[in-house]
């Protein structure tokens, strides 16, 4: 790798770490600016909140990463302290001593990667901030129902359901099929009872149903023959399943 | 002083090993005094001139000397006194008969070496102190209407005692900016004053053996490398800002020049060399700033009256650097 791929690469683990940073300040903002519309019983539409992250995301990242210097890497890293700035500002030189210093470079900068400039300390209490917000952001959604909450600027996705009271009747069973007629209004107990020999699962229930004994006990002679007529209808269908 | 040679050229990977051999054969003459050895080879490296400050009988000459030999330079040395002359320094024509008929030529100066020494320039007269400016900044002497170059490479190293001032002519400031640095001479500690005069007390004429570990070639080849050091933006600005402050004290009556930034930067680029490093340091322009600029900047009364020396004026400055 030449030295100027190394301060490529240098700037890209720059770039990298500042993504993450400018990642968790958005995340932090955002959900804050969440939990505060809760607390203050503001609603919003999510898209200019995700709007707002997004502007924030980008401005943070321009922020953090314009003030670029390798001397970042210096002071993470002693043994490349001045070295790294005056390799930098001499890349265009190709003398003896230059090249000494540039193989001296490469050699101090071959283990330096994005973690050595790390803000750790930084970056953790980044961590559980947005841990913290998170974990308020679930519990305010869990107390929610208890809020008087205005949902008049969403769209009902069940609407047509509750506007089916409101249908206009067109009319009853007695206008569209007429007065009934010969209606035997006398009490008639139909009492069925099916027994059978239970079993769990699919064939076990279909051999069940193959082995019940129907018995029908009716008051009317009529009404026996009918249930002799339904249940030969019941095997007949029985057969063609 | 019995000399035997060793002159290979130089690669980058051995400048250091070069230097530390430069060392170990100074060490061989000279006790202690590692920081003004270092000055002196940064200055040589630099290709600069020196202005050496110290006391009688501090070994001036024998350090001169020494070096020169180790160098493999031509040395030779001037003892300034007021009735010294120009001529004196640069040479003449005079009247040649060898050949049977008479004609002039041109007679050379002990200014043709490589390495000279002029011992208490302070008590030269202004005439020959100028006659010095030529030989120290153009690297040649004008005698009559005819110019002549000297050998590459050449130093002067003069020096001046800081006590004895009646009667002498103090340096104008014109020809103290033409001295890259300014090295002071303090005395040597009890214990290296003790191993001084153990080694020159057992021998009639204490002579060691000095192996030559440069050649004039690889000098000047080293001397090339230095210029080469790299320095980031940064350091060099923050050298040139150091000069530029002395210009801005009120404790200073007159600041450095611009060449004391290029010296400044220069000599931080030999000072990295000798410290085994690719690059300019920070550290380097600290350490010497000192020797750079303390003779290039001029106390005022005030300053001056409080007890204040340039040395505390320049630590200052680098401090609020």
């Amino acid at each position: 790798m030449r030295v100027e791929d190394l301060f490529k690469r240098l700037k890209r683990e720059y770039l990298k770490v500042r993504v993450l940073q400018s990642f968790l300040d958005t995340l932090i903002v955002v959900l804050s600016l969440n939990f505060a519309a809760f607390i203050a019983s503001y609603s919003y539409d999510l898209r200019a909140l995700g709007l707002i992250g997004f502007a924030f995301f980008l401005t943070r990242f321009y922020q953090l990463s314009r003030g670029y210097s390798v001397e970042l890497y210096e002071e993470k890293n002693q043994r490349l302290d001045e070295l790294l700035r005056t390799a930098e500002d001499n890349l265009d030189r190709r003398d003896e001593i230059t090249q000494a210093l540039f193989n001296d470079v490469m050699e101090r900068a071959r283990k330096v990667s994005s973690e050595s400039i790390i803000p750790s300390e930084r970056i953790f209490q980044k961590l559980f901030l947005v841990g913290g917000l998170a974990i308020l952001t679930a519990v305010s959604g869990l107390v929610a129902p208890a809020i008087d909450i205005d949902y008049s600027g969403f769209e009902n996705p069940f609407s047509d359901i509750s506007d089916i009271g409101d249908e206009e009747v067109i009319g009853n069973a007695s206008e569209v099929m007429g007065e009934p007629t010969e209606i035997d209004t006398t009490g008639t107990n139909v009492n069925i009872t099916v027994e059978g020999e239970g079993e769990s699962l699919d064939e076990g229930f279909r051999r069940g149903l193959e082995n019940q004994e129907l018995r029908f006990e009716a008051s009317d002679d009529e009404l026996d023959e009918d249930l002799e007529l339904a249940q030969r209808y019941s095997l007949a269908i029985r057969n063609l399943e | 002083m019995k000399l035997s040679g060793k002159k290979d050229s130089v690669k980058y990977e051995k400048v250091n090993e070069k230097l530390a051999e430069i060392k170990n054969e100074v060490d061989k003459v000279m006790v202690g005094q590692e920081e003004i050895i270092d000055q002196i080879l940064t200055s040589i490296l630099c290709d600069g001139n020196i202005l050496l400050e110290s006391n009688p009988g501090m070994g001036k000459t024998k350090m001169a000397s020494t070096i020169s030999r180790t160098l493999g330079l031509e040395f030779s040395r001037i003892q300034s006194t007021p009735d010294l002359m120009p001529s004196d320094i640069t040479g003449t024509h005079i009247v040649d008969e060898s050949s049977g008929k008479a004609e002039f030529i041109f007679q050379q100066g002990p200014i043709f070496a490589n390495m000279v020494l002029t011992d208490e320039i302070n008590r030269a007269t202004p005439k020959t102190q100028s006659a010095l400016l030529e030989a120290m900044q153009e690297k040649q002497v004008t005698v009559g209407n005819n110019s002549y170059s000297l050998d590459r490479p050449f130093f002067l190293i003069a020096t001046q005692n800081p006590i004895e001032q009646e009667g002498t002519y103090p340096l104008p400031e014109a020809q103290r900016d033409r001295f890259m640095m300014k090295v002071k001479l303090e005395f040597p500690s009890s214990d290296e004053e003790d191993r001084i005069v153990e080694r020159f007390t057992q021998e009639l004429d204490y002579d060691p053996e000095l192996e030559q570990v440069l050649s004039k070639d690889a000098l000047i080849k080293l001397q090339e490398f230095t210029r080469d050091v790299p320095i980031a933006d940064d350091i060099r600005k923050n050298a040139v800002q150091v000069v530029r402050a002395t210009r801005k004290r009120e404790e200073l009556e007159y600041g450095a020049s611009p060449r004391a930034s290029i010296n400044l930067v220069l000599a931080s680029k030999g000072r990295a060399l000798i410290e085994n490093r690719n690059h300019v340091s920070m550290k380097d322009v600290r350490k010497m700033a000192r020797p750079v600029l303390r003779h290039r900047i001029g106390l005022s009364f005030s300053a001056e009256k409080k007890g204040l020396n340039p040395d505390d004026v320049i630590d200052d400055i680098v401090e609020e650097l």
